[in-house]
C-alpha cells in the first residue's frame, strides 16, 4: 500500500470538511485566545499572568479537546463509516485527519508563538527568554503531534485519555527543568539570545521525536490495505 | 439613479462621509496635543504655548471621534460580509487593512523616530520629553526604543474584529444582536455606556491609544462594542430611527457629561484618583462618547447623505491622509517649535500644511497609482459604473448603477 | 457484460466468526436481496464488496475490478449505506448535499431536488433533528442523487415507517430504470425482499445457503399436506427439508418441487391432502432451520 494519498484532492475536500464541521469550537477557541491575549495586553502584573495561564491551558486543553471531537468523537459518533464509504483509502483518510488537525492547531500556535517572541523582542522584556519560550513551545507541539498520532492510530477511548493525560503531566516538571538548564537559565534575565548547545539539541530532539511519531503511525497505517 | 440601494435598503453615503470626517478630525486633534496642557510633559511636539481651552475641545472630540470611526467600520463589514460573504470580507480585509498596515507601520515608525532623533539634537526650545529624550541620548547613545502600532493601532483592532465577525457568525450570535436591537429605544443610550465604563475605568482618563502590539481587553471590549453596533445597524437602521427624536437630549447630556467630567477632574489632570472616582469618570467619559457618537450618526443621516465629486474625492483621499499625517505633523511642528508665533498660529499653520501636504501627496502620488487602488479600490469607470465598495469601507461607488 | 458483483471461494475469519468459501454473482442491471439472520455475515459481505474489508482468500472483484486493490476506483461508483452509518447532526442536509456534490461529478440536483420533495425532508434542517426514518432517507437521497452504478444497501428498510418504505422501494425502483445500475441489499424483512429482489441470496452462519432468482424459488418450493403414516425406514424424498407430524398429518416442506414430487410422496403410502406455496419467509426460515432438522 502506497505511503501517499491516492489522491491530493480528496485529502483537501476531507481537511476543508473536518474545518467545517468544526468550525463553532474553533470559533470559541479563537475567542477564547483573544481574550487571553487581551489580558496579557492589560499590561498590570495579575491580569498578565492570569492571560499568560489561560493561553497556556489554551492551547494544551483545547488542544486536545480538538483531538478528542475530531477524531474520537468521530468514531463514536459513527460518522467514519460516511467518510470511509466516499472514494478514499485508508491513507486519504489518515492524511486528511492529521493535517486537518494539524493545521487547525498550528495556526493559532504559531500565532501566539509568534505574537510572544515579537513582543519580547520588541519590548523591554530581556531577549533571553526566547530560546525558553521557543523550547517550551516545540513542547506543546510535541505533546499535540504525539497525542494526535496515539488518537488516530489507536482505537481506544482509554489509552487516548491516558496518554493525552500523562504527556499533560510532564509539561510543569518540563518547564522546571528546561528553566534550570544550563543552556537556557543563566540568560533568561539578560538581552541575549544565546542558542547554546544544549538548547539547540533540545529542539532537535522535539523536532526529532514530532518526526518519529508522524513517520511511524504513517507507517503503521499505510500498512492497512483496507479501513477495517 | 442618485442614491444606492444596498440589500438592506440602506442608504450608505452618510457612513462613508463621516468616516472621512472622523479621519480627518483626527489631523486636526492629533495637530492639537502639542498645544494641549495634559499632553505637555509626555507630548514630543509639546510647544511652550498652550491653552485649558485646547485641552477641553480636543479631549471632548477625542471622547467620540474613535468611537464613531468603529461604528462605520463595524457597518461596513456588516456590508462586505452581505455581499462577499465570509471570504470575501477576509480577503478584502486582507488587502484594505493588513496591507497597509504592514506596509505603512515601519515606514511611520521609522520616520517618527528619525524626525524625533532629529529634533532632540538641533531644537532649541525642545518640549520636556524632548529634553529628556535628549538626555537619554546623550546617557545611552540611542534613543530609547519605542515600538508599537503608532497611530495605527486601529487597523489592528480592525483586523482583530474581523476575525471576531468570523467567530460571531460561527456561533451564530446574529439573533443576540436582533434581539437588542427590538429592545425599547431608551435602553441603547442608558445602558450601553454601563457596559463600556468597565472597560474604561482600566485605563486613565482620557482613554489612552491602546498602541501595543498586543491587543488590551479594554479596548477589544470597548471598541468591540461600537463595532458590533455599527455591524447591527447595518440589518436595519430602524433602532436609529427610533432615536432620532432623543437628540437633542441626547447632545446637551453628552456636553454636560464631558464638562461635569472635566470638572471633577480638574481638566483631565491626571492625578490619582479612589476607585470609586476614578469609575466615575469613566462613566461619565463613556456617556458623553456614546451619546455623541449616537448623535453625530443622526446627523450625518440629516445633512450629510448626499454625495458629489468633492466628497467622494475627500472620502477616498482620507484614509491615506490619516495613514501619512503624522510624520507630517511631526516634521512641521518639530520645526515650529523654534518660531516665536503665537501658539494659535502654528496650530493653525500645521493643521492646514499637514492637509494639505498629505492631500496634494494623494492627488500627485497616490489616487492614480497601485497605492491608490491598494488603499481605497480601484477608480470607478468614466461610464459611471463601478466595482464593489473599497477602502476600509467607502461605499459612495454605485454598485448597481445603471 | 461483466457482473457488477463476483465473489470466488471468499472467506473471512474473525474471532468468533466466519465467511467461508462465498460463491456470488450479481450480473449487471439486476436487484439481488440477501437474507440472513443478524450475525449471519450479511453487513461482513457487503463491507468486503465495498472494500473496507480485506479478505483472508478468495476473489473478490466488484465493476469488474479487484479489491480491495481497486477500492477508490470502485468506491465512486458504488453507493453504499448501512444502518451504523450515522451524518455530522451539526451540519444540514444542504451542506451534505455540497459536500457529496463536490466528490462525484455524477450529482443530479434536479433529482436531488426531485427526492427531497418525495421524501418529505429539509435540507436546511440540522440532522441532529431528523427522526430515524428521515435520517436513513437522508442517507439515501444522498447516494440515490449521485446515480451510482452500484448500490449495496445494509438494510435500507429496517426502522421505517410503511410510508417511508414505500417511498424508498418506490426509488429504489426507479434505479433499475437504468439496466446498468445493479443493487444488491440486505434485509431480513422478507417483503422487500420479495416486492423488488430478481434473485435472493440465504445466507446463514458465515455460509451461502442458497442464492436463486426469485422465480425459481418460489416455483420450487412447497408445503404439502399429506396423510398418513410415514414409514420408518422410508428415506426422505430428495427435497424434502422439513417433515413434521402431528397426530395423522404430516406437514412436509420441500424445496425441490417438481413433477415427481407428489408421485413419490403417494407411492410412500401418503394421501396428498394439499399442496400450498410457500411465502418468502417461509422458505426461508424453513431454509434456516432445515440444517438442524435430522
Amino acid at each position: 500500500m502506497s505511503w501517499f494519498a491516492s489522491d491530493a484532492g480528496m485529502v483537501r475536500k476531507l481537511i476543508v470538511k473536518d474545518w467545517q464541521v468544526y468550525q463553532k469550537q474553533l470559533a470559541v477557541y479563537l475567542a477564547a485566545m483573544l481574550f487571553a491575549l487581551g489580558l496579557i495586553g492589560m499590561g498590570t502584573p495579575w491580569m498578565a499572568s492570569a492571560g499568560a495561564l489561560l493561553l497556556l491551558v489554551l492551547l494544551v486543553v483545547v488542544g486536545s479537546f480538538a483531538i478528542e471531537s475530531s477524531v474520537m468523537t468521530e468514531r463514536k459518533q459513527q460518522t467514519v463509516p460516511f467518510v470511509m464509504s466516499l472514494p478514499v483509502t485508508p491513507m486519504d483518510f489518515y492524511w486528511g485527519k492529521l493535517l486537518a488537525n494539524l493545521v487547525i492547531y498550528l495556526a493559532p500556535f504559531l500565532l501566539v508563538t509568534g505574537g510572544l517572541l515579537a513582543l519580547i523582542l520588541t519590548t523591554p522584556s530581556p531577549d533571553g527568554a526566547v530560546t525558553w519560550v521557543v523550547v517550551i513551545a516545540t513542547f506543546m507541539l510535541v505533546i499535540f503531534c504525539v497525542s494526535l498520532c496515539v488518537a488516530i492510530a489507536l482505537d481506544s477511548e482509554g489509552w487516548n485519555t491516558f496518554t493525552m493525560l500523562a504527556l499533560m503531566t510532564l509539561i510543569g516538571p518540563f518547564i522546571y527543568w528546561v528553566s534550570r538548564l544550563d543552556g537556557i537559565a543563566p540568560y533568561l534575565k539578560t538581552d541575549d539570545m544565546v542558542w547554546s548547545a544544549p538548547v539547540v539539541g533540545l529542539l532537535g530532539a522535539e523536532l526529532a521525536v514530532i518526526a518519529i511519531t508522524i513517520f511511524v503511525t504513517s507507517w503503521v497505517h499505510s500498512r492497512k490495505s483496507s479501513f477495517l | 439613479m442618485s442614491a444606492v440601494e444596498t440589500p438592506a435598503g440602506e442608504r450608505i453615503h452618510y457612513m462613508d462621509n463621516l468616516r472621512a470626517l472622523a479621519m480627518l478630525v483626527g489631523v486636526v486633534f492629533h495637530a492639537a496635543l502639542a498645544y494641549s496642557p495634559l499632553m505637555h510633559p509626555f507630548w514630543p511636539l509639546a510647544d511652550a504655548g498652550r491653552s485649558i481651552a485646547v485641552d477641553a475641545g480636543a479631549w471632548f472630540l477625542h471622547a467620540f471621534r474613535m468611537p464613531l470611526f468603529f461604528v462605520v467600520a463595524g457597518y461596513f463589514a456588516a456590508l462586505l460580509a452581505a455581499r462577499r460573504g465570509m471570504g470575501g470580507l477576509f480577503q478584502n480585509r486582507c488587502a484594505r487593512v493588513l496591507a497597509p498596515l504592514l506596509l505603512f507601520l515601519p515606514l511611520v515608525l521609522a520616520s517618527l523616530q528619525w524626525l524625533t532623533v532629529n529634533a532632540a539634537a538641533t531644537a532649541v526650545h525642545p518640549s520636556p520629553a524632548l529634553a529628556w529624550i535628549r538626555a537619554y541620548v546623550d546617557e545611552h547613545g540611542a534613543i530609547p526604543s519605542a515600538s508599537g502600532w503608532a497611530h495605527l493601532w486601529f487597523l489592528f483592532y480592525l483586523l482583530l474584529f474581523t476575525l471576531l465577525v468570523w467567530v460571531a457568525s460561527a456561533l451564530e450570535l446574529r439573533r443576540i444582536g436582533d434581539r437588542i436591537a427590538a429592545l425599547h429605544p431608551t435602553v441603547l443610550p442608558l445602558a450601553t455606556p454601563l457596559l463600556l465604563a468597565p472597560a474604561l475605568a482600566c485605563v486613565s482618563v482620557p482613554w489612552p491609544a491602546p498602541e501595543s502590539f498586543v491587543p488590551a481587553l479594554w479596548a477589544l471590549v470597548f471598541f468591540g462594542v461600537y463595532f458590533a453596533i455599527g455591524y447591527q445597524t447595518h440589518h436595519g437602521s430602524a433602532i436609529l430611527d427610533r432615536l432620532r427624536s432623543q437628540s437633542p437630549f441626547l447632545l446637551s447630556g453628552a456636553f454636560a457629561a464631558y464638562a461635569a467630567l472635566f470638572w471633577l477632574t480638574d481638566g483631565l489632570a491626571p492625578t490619582r484618583h479612589a476607585p470609586l472616582r476614578h469609575f466615575l469618570h469613566a462613566v461619565l467619559q463613556a456617556y458623553a462618547g456614546f451619546w455623541m457618537t449616537l448623535c453625530c450618526l443622526q446627523a450625518a443621516r440629516q445633512w450629510l447623505d448626499g454625495t458629489s465629486a468633492t466628497l467622494r474625492w475627500l472620502a477616498d483621499a482620507s484614509y491615506w491622509v490619516y495613514l501619512v499625517h503624522l510624520p507630517l505633523l511631526f516634521a512641521i511642528q518639530y520645526q515650529l517649535l523654534d518660531m516665536p508665533i503665537h501658539w494659535t498660529a502654528k496650530f493653525a499653520i500645521s493643521t492646514f500644511s499637514t492637509l494639505a501636504l498629505s492631500f496634494a501627496s494623494y492627488q500627485l502620488l497616490v489616487r492614480h497609482t497601485v497605492i491608490g487602488r491598494l488603499l481605497n479600490g480601484s477608480l470607478p469607470r468614466a461610464d459611471g459604473k463601478s466595482r464593489v465598495p473599497p477602502a476600509i469601507g467607502s461605499g459612495h461607488r454605485q454598485p448597481w448603477a445603471g | 457484460m461483466s457482473p457488477a458483483i463476483a465473489l470466488k471461494g471468499v472467506c473471512k475469519q474473525y474471532d468468533g466468526f466466519a465467511l467461508r468459501d462465498i460463491d456470488l454473482e450479481l450480473p449487471t442491471g439486476q436487484v439481488m436481496g440477501l437474507v440472513g439472520v443478524n450475525g449471519a455475515g450479511k453487513s461482513t459481505l457487503l463491507r468486503l464488496l465495498m472494500g473496507l474489508i480485506r479478505a483472508d482468500g478468495g476473489e473478490v472483484e466488484v465493476l469488474a475490478q479487484r479489491l480491495p486493490r481497486a477500492q477508490v476506483a470502485v468506491k465512486r461508483d458504488i453507493g453504499y449505506a448501512s444502518d451504523d452509518m450515522r451524518l455530522y447532526g451539526g451540519q444540514t442536509l444542504r451542506w451534505h448535499m455540497n459536500f457529496i456534490r463536490s466528490i462525484y461529478p455524477g450529482w443530479d440536483e434536479t433529482y436531488a431536488q426531485d427526492l427531497l420533495a418525495r421524501f418529505d425532508l429539509k435540507p436546511q434542517q440540522k440532522l441532529a433533528g431528523y427522526s430515524h426514518g428521515q435520517r436513513v432517507k437522508a442517507l439515501l437521497l444522498l447516494i440515490f442523487a449521485r446515480h451510482p452504478r452500484l448500490l449495496l444497501l445494509d438494510e435500507p428498510t429496517t426502522g421505517l415507517d410503511p410510508v417511508a418504505r414505500g417511498e424508498v422501494l418506490a426509488a429504489l425502483s426507479d434505479v433499475l430504470h437504468d439496466e446498468r445500475r445493479s443493487i444488491l441489499f440486505s434485509s431480513h424483512n422478507t417483503a422487500d425482499v420479495e416486492q423488488i429482489a430478481d434473485s435472493i441470496t440465504f445466507i446463514h452462519a458465515g455460509g451461502i445457503v442458497a442464492s436463486r432468482d426469485k422465480e425459481s424459488f418460489l416455483d420450487s418450493w412447497r408445503r404439502i399436506l399429506c396423510q398418513g403414516e410415514w414409514p420408518d425406514d422410508a428415506r426422505r424424498p430428495a427435497g424434502v427439508v422439513s417433515v413434521r407430524r402431528s397426530a395423522s398429518l404430516i406437514e412436509l416442506k420441500t424445496g425441490a418441487f417438481d413433477d415427481s414430487t407428489l408421485p413419490a410422496l403417494q407411492a410412500l403410502g401418503l394421501a396428498v391432502s394439499s399442496v400450498e406455496p410457500m411465502s418468502l419467509e417461509d422458505i426461508f426460515v424453513t431454509t434456516v432451520r432445515g440444517g438442524h432438522n435430522p
